[in-house]
């Protein structure tokens, strides 16, 4: 069984041996790697340098290395629905003496699109473009057939516009000039004007299956590499047939070497995971507290007497001691109001991921722990200060559901939902609980890729930091970042940018603040109405602008979509990270509207950014129910692409990691990357912490629901 | 080593009741690993006596996890009807209705919940019963799954059983379960004393945990 090593410690000790590799290995009941698709050297699946249709499985990620003729491809990819597949390349070509690289780096982006999947009669068919955003060096279209014939064999058809033209077999509608050594400088517009335009080419592959664990593969590829080989002298391209054999291991891993084009040797890694397939199995949480019920009120009318909770005393007994049962499950109690009949506990869950689960957790510790005589529970989630959507149960039902095979959707079914529950007030805080001083250390990290001096820089360092809380929603913190080792100071670069230098002056605050203060700000958090919530942001906000930040976001619990407001005065603060402010303002802020539709999250934000720039922000993410999401996002302002410069108009790639997912042990530590291949002046925004969406988003309906199986977890 | 140590230092830097940033994970990583490097020691035999369970002389569980090798011993935690759960030290439940697992919490590949309306009452009675029972699981994307199983329990007999060095007479169950979806299926034995106690028992927790043993140590 692949799973075993997982969740070995399982018993023992609570934690699991796990890489983000490992993890692969196990899981899901029907995991079979082997009827998956290999993938190609562009990271797609394919034979060895052509596509097939096929793909992956739902949600599955790629990460792959491929190295042929001194041409290195890092390469990131995502089935982010049954038939959408997008994937990130980064390429390092030696020799490549183009535009004055000797070694020259390129990004580029790619999109499938599955229109047909595969019956007995009719192949997959899918639709790829190849590089679409960037240089275009890899640009090239396809459609591509492929059948299986019978278990082992497949086979796979296609015809290909750009780089797949080689062999020019048909001649399509427009033009679409070959790709020249001068081209390759700008890049980065959408090649929207040359898909599938110019000469039509043909390749096709076929792949056997030798063993289950073992693929060979011969292609005929219409990808004559026509710059490298003839114009640039990278590699001699003799023929056009490939051939290769990739051995799979039982983890999903690939290992591929290839012999290409009659005279070259390739090599390939390539690695797959899904977040929806964890290597533990399930959380190694320790066991929430099991629920004892009450005796009747017949059996013990004496459990049952009323009036304890008219005293301050009585009520901060009870509050105390629910406090420390919270506590032992790792969450905060803040507040409890209570009477006789109905609490109200207002909960910091600074633990589980999945909102449910600290709902029932602390159910259970009310369970435990109030007089007999409280019959309904509400338990108020609070986050930063605001009280997010509270859930009502009845004692009674949270002591029958509880050990019932269908409690689970039981307990959703008998909870009520108040959308904007009432606040949290002085008298039944619990005591001591605010003001409250936190203090930080933390190593950090900063990063600065794709700079073809220096494709990977980094600094490595501490953080410090300290906050206040002094009442609900007010916070005060600060932060400094010293740097330990690192070379994100080696950047000369000086920007070439027409635009206000919001941004691209990046290396001159990487050189000159060490040590330098991040953040020294006042936040005041609130929910100023119904489903409203709010928050006010000042002082030095992030590493280069300085503040006031407004936000405003109407979010019911059970809408799909959320608008939200923000506007922000900002100045740009110095290089060295003190106090310092230089002379440009500005206005900025935006209109945003967030859509969930099941496994997506749409958000669209149009305003004005740092520059000055107006236009709109475009983001899809994939959202996975246990916390990753991966996802994609494009700004398109009224900043020309010339006065953009490099790249043309702002993008990237995000990914967010729940790091408990890695452990099985539920952690809040959710960190989220953004990838930009370039970054430059047009379409940026402030960067202010604490944005409002990003803090209600695990309590709203669609979140709660897909994670309620932990409830009794 | 280095990275140890600096992470050591700063996990006491904060002052709030739990400490919920980074430094845990990055804590809890180093743990994890250094336990991978330094394989515990090979059990030779079960981790308790026979003397020291009638020492203590309480209410006991011995459980066995065949797959990863596991034993551990489970105490009494809580009792909600006829629903017993048993913790073991580090914090893993096991919960049985009339001997019939009905939940795990803490192995990882957990049983959410399994119905037990058919053989929670024929079980201590020691009847041949036929039922179905859904068993529920928490997918890897979270969402709740759940399975029918049709059953059939035999008794297949009296049969003396030795549990931790004590022989007790008890009579063989065997439940037999198949499911129509992916063909998967599971058989699970009881060993139950003529008072319906249940004194041994292998039984299915989920297709990456496969199955446990759980064994009634002391009354």
């Amino acid at each position: 069984m692949s799973g075993k090593t997982a969740f070995r410690a399982g018993l023992k000790a609570g934690v699991s041996v796990l890489g983000l590799l490992l993890a692969s290995a196990a899981g899901a009941q029907e995991y079979r790697p082997s009827d998956w698709p290999t993938m190609n050297l562009f990271n797609v699946p394919g034979a060895i340098e052509t596509p097939s249709a096929f793909t992956k499985p739902d949600g599955e990620m790629a990460l792959t290395i491929g190295n042929f003729a001194g041409m290195t491809r890092f390469q990131f990819g995502a089935q982010v629905h049954p038939r959408l597949y997008g994937g990130f390349r980064y390429t390092e070509i030696r020799d490549f003496d183009s535009a004055g690289f000797s070694t020259y780096y390129d990004r580029s982006f790619d999109l499938r699109f599955t229109a047909i999947k595969e019956s007995p009669f009719l192949p997959e068919v899918t639709i790829g473009l190849q590089d679409f955003i960037g240089t275009g060096i890899y640009g090239a279209e396809y459609v591509v057939a492929s059948k299986h014939i019978g278990r082992k064999l497949q086979f796979s058809g296609g015809l290909g516009w750009g780089r797949l033209a080689g062999n020019s077999v048909l001649s399509g509608f427009g033009d679409r000039a070959p790709l020249t050594p001068e081209d390759v400088g700008e890049g980065g517009d959408p090649n929207l004007s040359t898909l599938f335009r110019g000469e039509i080419g043909a390749f096709g592959s076929v792949q056997w299956q030798v063993r289950d664990n073992l693929v060979l593969k011969a292609e005929y590829s219409s990808d004559e590499y026509q710059l490298e080989s003839e114009d640039l002298g990278v590699f001699d391209r003799d023929i056009p047939f490939n051939f290769g054999a990739t051995y799979q291991t039982k983890g999903g891993t690939e290992l591929s070497a290839y012999y290409l084009y009659g005279s070259e040797v390739g090599v390939q890694v390539a690695f797959s995971f899904n977040p929806n397939r964890p290597g533990t199995g399930g959380s190694l949480d320790s066991a929430p507290l099991p629920i004892t019920p009450r005796p009747t009120r017949a059996a013990a009318p004496d459990a049952y007497v009323t009036g304890w909770s008219d005293s301050e005393a009585g009520r901060d007994y009870v509050r105390g001691k629910l406090a420390e049962v919270l506590l032992l499950d790792k969450m905060e109690l803040e507040g409890l109001r209570i009477d006789d009949t109905h609490a109200t506990a207002y909960l910091r869950n600074v633990t589980y991921v999945a909102e449910p689960q600290a709902l029932g957790r602390a159910a259970r510790a009310m369970a435990a722990i109030l007089p007999a005589s409280v019959e309904v529970f509400t338990i108020v989630p609070m986050e930063s200060g605001m009280a997010m959507p509270s859930f009502t149960f009845r004692r009674s039902d949270l002591e029958r559901y509880e050990v019932a095979a269908d409690g689970s959707e039981k307990i959703l079914a008998a909870a009520q939902v108040t959308s904007t529950p009432a606040r949290l007030t002085g008298g039944d805080q619990v005591d001591g609980f605010y003001p409250r001083l936190n203090f930080l250390a933390e190593p950090y990290m900063r990063t600065s890729l794709f700079d073809p001096d220096n494709p990977f820089r980094a600094d490595v360092g501490l953080r410090l930091g300290a906050g206040v809380e002094v009442t609900p929603g007010l916070i005060v913190s600060g932060t400094v970042i010293k740097k330990a080792f690192g070379n994100l100071d080696q950047n000369k670069r000086e920007s070439n940018s027409v635009l206000p230098h919001v941004r691209s002056d990046f290396p001159y605050y990487d050189r000159e603040g060490d040590p330098a203060m991040e953040t020294l700000q006042a936040a005041y958090y609130a929910r100023p109405g119904k489903d409203l919530y709010s928050r006010v942001t000042a002082g030095y906000l992030e590493q280069m602008f300085a503040g006031v930040s407004t936000e405003a976001l109407w979010a019911p619990y059970d809408t799909p979509f959320a608008f939200g407001a923000e506007v922000n005065f900002v100045r740009q603060r110095d290089f060295d990270g003190g106090f310092g402010l230089q002379d440009y303002d500005v206005v900025t802020g935006h209109g945003s509207v967030y859509y969930r539709y099941e496994d997506y999250l749409a958000q669209v934000d149009v305003g004005r950014y740092l520059a000055g720039d107006y236009g709109a922000t475009l983001g899809l993410q994939r959202i996975y129910a246990n916390g990753w999401k991966v996802g994609a996002f494009a700004t398109f302002t009224d900043v020309s692409s010339e006065d953009f410069g490099e790249g043309s108009f702002d993008k990237g790639i995000t990914l967010t990691i729940p790091l408990g997912w890695f452990s099985g042990t539920s952690s809040k530590v959710v960190p989220q990357f953004t990838m930009r291949p370039l970054q430059r002046d047009g379409g940026a925004r402030l960067n202010v912490n604490g944005r409002l969406y990003g803090l209600v988003e695990s309590s709203r309906q669609d979140r709660v629901e897909e994670q309620w199986g932990r409830f009794w977890r | 080593m280095g990275a140890v140590l600096a992470a050591g230092l700063l996990a006491g830097c904060t002052n709030a009741p739990v400490d919920s940033s980074l430094n845990t994970v990055i804590l809890g990583s180093l743990q994890t690993i250094g336990s991978a490097l330094t394989p515990g020691e090979e059990r030779t035999g079960p981790v308790v006596t026979r003397e020291t369970v009638e020492r203590a002389g309480r209410p006991l569980i011995l459980i066995d996890v065949p797959v990863t090798g596991d034993q551990a011993t489970a105490i009494a935690f809580g009792r909600n009807g006829n629903a017993e759960t048993w913790i073991t030290r580090n914090g893993v439940t096991f919960t049985l209705k009339g001997g019939a697992l009905f939940s795990t919490r803490g192995l990882g590949p957990d049983l959410l919940s399994a119905t037990t309306a058919g053989i929670e009452t024929a079980l201590p009675q020691r009847a041949s019963a036929k039922y179905a029972r859904d068993l529920r699981f928490i997918g890897g994307d979270e969402s709740i799954q759940k399975f029918r199983f049709y059953c059939e329990l035999v008794n297949e007999g009296p049969e003396d059983r030795v549990v931790l060095q004590l022989r007790h007479s008890t009579t063989r169950m065997r439940e037999s379960c198949y499911a129509l979806e992916g063909s998967r299926s599971f058989t699970n034995l009881y060993w139950v004393g003529s008072d319906g106690m249940l004194w041994d028992s292998r039984q299915w927790v989920s297709e990456m945990a496969q199955y446990v043993t759980i064994q009634r140590l002391h009354r």
